[in-house]
């Protein structure tokens, strides 16, 4: 076992990947509990434009896809503000996202490697670099939810009467939707572009099984994405799978179990 | 409200708001004092709500002013002192908060909330486990919770049984009588009106009066017409036949001794 922690890239993998799913456990829930769970599916596929547009003009993708992701947000942002709904609003800028990339493959006539190695991502690719930024965002995220946290229980709880008892709501929403769309980025090196929601998603649903409160799913949340993501990490390495795959499987397999425990305590009267 | 010393809570002057393609309000003048019980009446879609948001300003109104407390509403910042309590029903069916984490949302600490409300038993559970009637009591003591001169009410009943109906109008007479809680609601609940409020007011798109609470049959016939009075008063009847057919049988028994002896 601790073979697998010998190799420099292992412990990228291990450091960046619980990095990474904290971040993405500790947002989760805001977004689900808000009917925005695929705001983080929407943010990846317009990332796909990003990156594509980033490779067309020779710019670094990782930062051509920040700011690209970043607008987006601030954009679904504006069109929720608008009384446009969640959903067909992230319908808007994924539907651009992919359109945008498609549009650039077919100008530099082909798929290109690079461009696919995001689709389906990689923690085991994570270099050092990139440890220092999720770590960076990781303290960001999580310090920014300390400080806002019961604005932010209340906007997640009753937008309208946020708007009436919180300051400063529509600012707090903004900094949120930067902060999702960093993560979202981030996320997309350990999983890639298509299975991005599910660890903003699968880890809040598993906590909604278990959490007797606000504060507890959040926990859960956060501790179930950790785990799914070093569980699939060990199985990726042991069985030469995949890792985005393994993570990804792994919180599918934590649901299935946290949703008939529930129903199982819920049937038995434990 | 024709007590001139009274502070006006809500002033509403010569509003008017139309969505597109439907005029909805039309110079709607309105002044709620201190002390009131007011509640909103009429049919689906005919503005209760839209006015409801003019008021709590998440609506700009095309014509006229609103103020709150004396203050042009663009100005008014205190919102402590404005509860709002939304449909219970909007609050989403997973939220995982408990009764206390909803209520730590409101920061500052009033001495009636959990007394008045009897919800201290049900603290540590989640908001969602509570019946129809206790969330309500719920979304009241977080609006209480500011110690707030004015509460308002977005059909604060719906969905909950005749039997939580009545206590939970009981409670917000308690609130307006001896807290001095000034109190506007929409409701479509009529049947409760006469008895809780002092007044009415009604509206039907751009037919909107204030009256009386005890005149609330002639306002009903004005705003929903005839044919509405005798679905009412059937639905009254059906009503009182159904509570007499609930009683719990030793009021039964007890109800027919009493008869017995007489």
């Amino acid at each position: 076992m601790l073979e697998i922690l010998s190799y420099g890239f292992m412990q990228n993998a291990f450091i960046g990947g619980i990095a990474i799913a904290l971040a993405s456990g500790i947002i989760g829930p805001f977004l689900v509990l808000r009917r925005l769970s695929l705001l983080g599916d929407g943010l990846a596929h317009l990332a796909f434009g990003g990156v594509a547009l980033g490779l067309l003009l020779g710019v670094d993708p990782f930062y051509a896809t920040i700011v690209f992701v970043v607008i987006g947000g601030l954009f679904v942002h504006y069109l929720l503000k608008k009384n446009i709904y969640g959903d067909a609003a992230i319908a808007l800028i994924l539907s651009f996202g992919v359109g945008l990339a498609v549009t650039i493959i077919g100008i530099t006539n082909g798929f290109n490697v690079n461009l696919f190695s995001y689709l389906i991502g990689s923690v085991l690719a994570l270099s050092s670099t990139d440890i220092i930024i999720v770590l960076s965002l990781l303290v960001v995220v999580a310090g920014f939810v300390a400080l806002f946290y019961k604005k932010l229980m209340f906007i997640t709880f009753n937008d309208e009467l946020a708007k009436l008892r919180v300051k400063n709501v529509e600012i707090i929403n903004i900094i949120f939707t930067v902060l999702v769309a960093l993560v979202v980025v981030m996320s997309i090196r350990a999983v890639g572009i298509l299975l991005v929601s599910a660890l903003i998603v699968i880890p809040t649903l598993i906590a909604l099984q278990l959490s007797g409160s606000f504060r507890s799913t959040l926990v859960f949340s956060s501790l179930s994405s950790v785990i799914a993501v070093l569980f699939g990490i060990i199985l990726s390495y042991y069985f030469n799978i995949p890792p985005s795959g393994a993570i990804v499987m792994t919180l599918f397999a934590f649901f299935i179990v946290a949703a008939s425990a529930k129903k199982f305590i819920r049937f038995s009267g434990v | 409200m024709k007590n001139t010393k009274m502070q006006n809570i809500v002033s509403i002057e010569n509003v008017s708001f139309s969505y597109p393609g439907m005029e909805l309000l039309d110079k709607l003048t309105v002044e709620v004092k201190e002390g009131d019980f007011v509640a909103i009446i009429g049919p689906n879609g005919a503005g209760k709500t839209t006015l409801m948001k003019l008021i709590l300003g998440f609506l700009e109104p095309a014509k006229g002013k609103i103020k709150l407390f004396g203050k042009n509403l663009k100005e008014f910042d205190e919102w402590e002192k404005a509860g709002y309590v939304p449909q219970r029903l909007s609050i989403d069916k997973l939220f995982p908060g408990t009764v206390e984490e909803i209520l730590s949302l409101n920061k500052v600490e009033a001495e009636k909330t959990p007394e008045t409300l009897e919800i201290k038993k049900v603290m540590k559970k989640k908001f969602t486990e509570l019946s129809g009637g206790q969330q309500q009591r719920v979304l009241i003591a977080l609006a209480l919770k500011s110690d707030p001169k004015l509460l308002i009410l977005d059909e604060p009943t719906v969905g909950v049984d005749i039997k939580t109906q009545r206590e939970f109008y009981d409670m917000l007479k308690h609130l307006n009588k001896k807290h001095k809680v000034t109190i506007l609601f929409i409701t479509h609940e009529v049947g409760m009106i006469a008895s809780c409020c002092k007044t009415v007011l009604c509206i039907n798109h751009n037919l909107h009066f204030q009256t009386a609470a005890s005149d609330i049959d002639t306002a009903l016939k004005k705003v929903y017409g005839d044919s509405f009075m005798l679905h009412h008063h059937l639905d009254e009847n059906e009503k009182t036949n159904n509570e007499t057919h609930n009683e719990i049988p030793s009021e039964k028994k007890h109800k027919k001794e009493v008869a017995k002896n007489a």
